[in-house]
């Protein structure tokens, strides 16, 4: 999506119809951003509603500093995040968030088998599709969120920095610790393919 | 990563930059001739890029349900924007 799509004028007027249109085209990325972020439907849902909304009321204010899905995309997020916290703080659990991550160790690869051979059917599987849907359920939510928004989503560096207010570099690191670890995950899963095929 | 190139783990970074198309020319030619040589950060390489894809194709598509998508009009007060894509299939 670009923004050429829309008039700024017409949604920062509250002309309701364009409204729909940005709806209509943002709202599939929307969901599934909240859907992987907060990983229950209702709860994405929630999110869903409480962005559109935001962004509507926000709309006669935006200036255009960035594209309207990068903006979009960040209120999504801080949405997400916002329920994630909401229910670790009513569990009482400490959400290791953001800065934890940070500080980690880079994770080096260690299983280095090329699995890139596979056949197709192996690797869309349903099962290989589970096995990374959990991989990337047990991410961080830092991690997670620049995963998606960056190699799932397709937004770039920048866009992605801009989307979760936080530096270029912060994401780099976080990008390559997620994709280390996915990958780490699925080579774990395809190895294991590759010998039952022998 | 590598027992032949003690120096591969220094390239994780390199090869980010480089799935990210964010190479400048010279240091793309460096990392290009050591894919020529070092089979583990080929490998490294093909499953990154491999894991990327497949996740974009898993999760990157997909529509709104229908059900959810008429919700999220009608919560917008939008519902006469809706039309037919809001009934079940």
């Amino acid at each position: 999506m670009n923004d050429e799509q829309f008039s700024l004028e017409a949604l920062r007027a509250g002309d309701r119809a364009e409204f729909a249109r940005l709806v209509e085209a943002l709202s599939p990325a929307v969901y599934r951003l909240a859907l992987k972020i907060v990983s229950d439907p209702l709860d994405a849902e929630d999110v869903l509603q409480e962005t559109f909304l935001k962004a509507m009321k926000a709309l006669p204010q935006f200036e255009g500093r960035s594209s309207l899905s990068t903006w979009v995309h960040r209120i999504a997020v801080n949405e997400a995040l916002m329920h994630l916290r909401r229910r670790t703080d009513a569990l009482q659990v400490d959400s290791g968030e953001d800065g934890a991550d940070d500080e980690e160790t880079a994770q080096m690869p260690v299983q280095l088998v090329d699995w890139c051979c596979l056949p197709e059917k192996e690797l869309v599987s349903s099962e290989a599709r589970a096995r990374l849907d959990e991989a990337i359920g047990r991410l961080s939510p830092a991690l997670r969120a620049v995963f998606l928004l960056r190699d799932v989503e397709g937004l770039s560096i920048s866009e992605t920095a801009e989307a979760l207010r936080i530096g270029e570099s912060a994401v780099k690191v976080r990008l390559m610790r997620a994709r280390l670890r996915l990958r780490e995950e699925l080579t774990g899963y395809f190895s294991g393919q590759m010998e039952k095929l022998k | 990563m590598s027992q032949e190139h003690a120096s591969c783990k220094d390239l994780i970074e390199v090869v980010m930059d480089y799935l990210d198309g964010d190479l400048d020319a010279e240091t793309l030619e460096e990392l290009e001739a050591h894919l020529d040589t070092c089979h583990n950060c080929e490998t490294l390489v093909g499953t990154l890029r491999k894991t990327i894809l497949l996740s974009r194709q898993a999760m990157g598509a997909g529509n709104l349900p229908a059900d959810v998508r008429q919700r999220l009009f009608a919560s917008l007060d939008l519902g006469e924007y809706c039309g037919d894509e809001s009934r079940e299939p």
